[in-house]
Order: C-alpha cells, then sequence, then structure tokens
C-alpha cells in the first residue's frame, strides 16, 4: 500500500475546486495542525473493505463545511441548516473516500458515509494505524484526510 | 418537447448540484433518494429520458437499479448514466455490461456532466 499525503491532497484539491468552485491552500501536508475549530468540528468517515481494509477520515470545522455547503445546496449560507451541513460533509467524505480506494490496489468495497460532531473530541478507530494524513486550508481554516490501515 | 430527467443520490445536496446543472441545460428534473423511490416514480411517472443514478446507496444500490430497470422492456429507451467515486475499470464494466450507458465520475462539473450527455446525444432541447 503506497499512499503518500500528496496524494491525499490532490485528491481533496481536485474535489474542492472542480465540485465546489473552492480553492484550498497546501498547509504542511504532514497534518499535524490542532483540529479544535471553536464553532464545533465535523468529521465524516468511511470504510473501505477488500483487499485493503480501513477507514477514510475528512475533518473540518462547521464554517468550512458550511461554505462547501452553500455552494452544493446554491444557497447563502445562513440558509442551511444541520442536516445540510451534515449531508455535505457526507458527500464530500465519499467521494474522498472513493478516490483514495481507487489508489489503493485490492480494495473492493466503500461503504455510506457517516458524520459526526461536536466539540473537543478525537476519533478512533481500534486495530489500524494511520497510513496517510494531509491538511489544507480554505481560508485559513483546516481541513484533515486521514487513512488508516486495519491490522491484518 | 422538454426531456424529462431522474436524479437518483441518497445526498441531497448532490441531488441538488445534478438537478441544478440539468436544469440549465433544459430539463425537467425529478430527484429520489434511493433505487427504490426511483423505480415508484418511474412506474408512475410520465415517461423519462435520462436517470443519473448513483452507485452507492442504501435500501437498493445503483448497480441494482440498472439491473432492474433494464429488465423491463418499456424502459429500454431510458439512458442510465452511472454517477460515482468508483472508477476501477471492472466497477465501470459491471454496470456497463448491466445495462448503463455511460458514467461519470464525483467530482465533476458541468462542462464534464454535458460532454457525457453529448456522447449519448440526449442533450435536452434549449432556448
Amino acid at each position: 500500500m503506497s499512499l503518500s499525503s500528496r496524494d491525499l491532497f490532490e485528491i481533496l484539491e481536485l474535489i474542492w475546486s472542480t465540485q465546489l468552485g473552492l480553492e484550498l491552500a497546501v498547509d504542511g501536508l504532514s497534518g499535524d495542525m490542532p483540529m479544535d475549530p471553536p464553532e464545533g468540528l465535523m468529521t465524516g468517515t468511511v470504510q473501505i473493505s477488500g483487499g485493503f481494509a480501513g477507514a477514510v477520515h475528512l475533518m473540518c470545522g462547521r464554517s468550512v463545511v458550511r461554505a462547501a455547503a452553500a455552494r452544493m445546496f446554491s444557497v447563502p449560507e445562513g440558509d442551511l441548516d444541520d442536516e445540510d451541513l451534515r449531508d455535505a460533509l457526507g458527500e464530500l467524505t465519499n467521494m474522498v473516500g472513493g478516490n483514495v480506494k481507487t489508489l489503493l490496489p485490492g480494495s473492493e468495497f466503500l461503504s455510506l458515509p457517516t458524520v459526526i460532531e461536536g466539540l473537543d473530541y478525537g476519533v478512533a478507530r481500534l486495530h489500524s494505524d494511520v497510513v496517510a494524513r494531509t491538511q489544507a486550508t480554505y481560508e485559513g481554516l483546516p481541513l484533515q484526510v486521514v487513512l488508516l490501515a486495519d491490522h491484518r | 418537447m422538454t426531456k424529462k430527467a431522474l436524479v437518483i443520490d441518497d445526498s441531497r445536496a448532490m441531488r441538488t448540484i445534478l438537478s441544478g446543472i440539468l436544469g440549465e441545460l433544459g430539463y425537467e428534473v425529478e430527484g429520489a433518494e434511493d433505487g427504490g423511490q426511483a423505480l415508484l416514480i418511474l412506474n408512475s411517472g410520465g415517461p423519462f429520458d435520462l436517470a443519473l443514478v448513483d452507485w452507492n446507496m442504501p435500501q437498493m444500490t445503483g448497480y441494482d437499479f440498472v439491473c432492474e430497470v433494464r429488465e423491463e422492456p418499456r424502459f429500454a429507451d431510458l439512458r442510465l448514466v452511472m454517477v460515482t467515486t468508483e472508477n476501477e475499470i471492472s466497477r465501470m464494466s459491471e454496470a456497463l455490461e448491466a445495462g448503463a450507458d455511460e458514467y461519470i465520475m464525483k467530482p465533476f462539473n458541468k462542462e464534464m456532466l454535458l460532454e457525457k450527455l453529448m456522447l449519448l446525444g440526449i442533450e435536452a432541447d434549449r432556448d
């Protein structure tokens, strides 16, 4: 399995530019910026199974999700509700996961996305390791993609 | 006559994006959140010219939807375009063999979708 931080960033950038028409900036590909936005953190997750088994997390603050959702629903940010944000992040996570899966030989199935949100929390997956991580910013606010591989 | 399209995706955001693009292209658009609901719409509504079908949906996947539709001779003229994050050749071959006419990868933009519709020769009439 070889997937780099650069690969993850390129996937994220492609989705943001092509689907949303928004520009992301590279912010140190290693992804070590604290993800604790004061307005709340949202995390979308999809699981990959088959020859490769693991998960992809897309993490960003509510304001980043709100900007993306406004593009997706073609409405002003103020017209969006919580369900709109969850739906939008779920779909973006699905796109990230699907494009990641394509680069992982042997991976066969992609789960439906799940979304969690809150303040001051972390996401852990038992019996897995982080194998790639990337970080970008949208208007100075961080987004992070994490790829985890399950132990075999 | 205005062409009719059915957008099938469990994400409301993606249905909104696809409906918006198709609307701009001159289609009359309806949405369904899974394959089962789409079958109900197809069975009860007037004839549709095009269905854009997400692959990864709850209840009934896009692939299963394509298989069901292609078993019905009365939907033979319905053009089916898979909209998917899965770009593996095997998956695409599977969908095309099941009866999908084309596929488009997420992420996409209006120009990419229009290109696929032009390949199928089903651009909507535009004023």
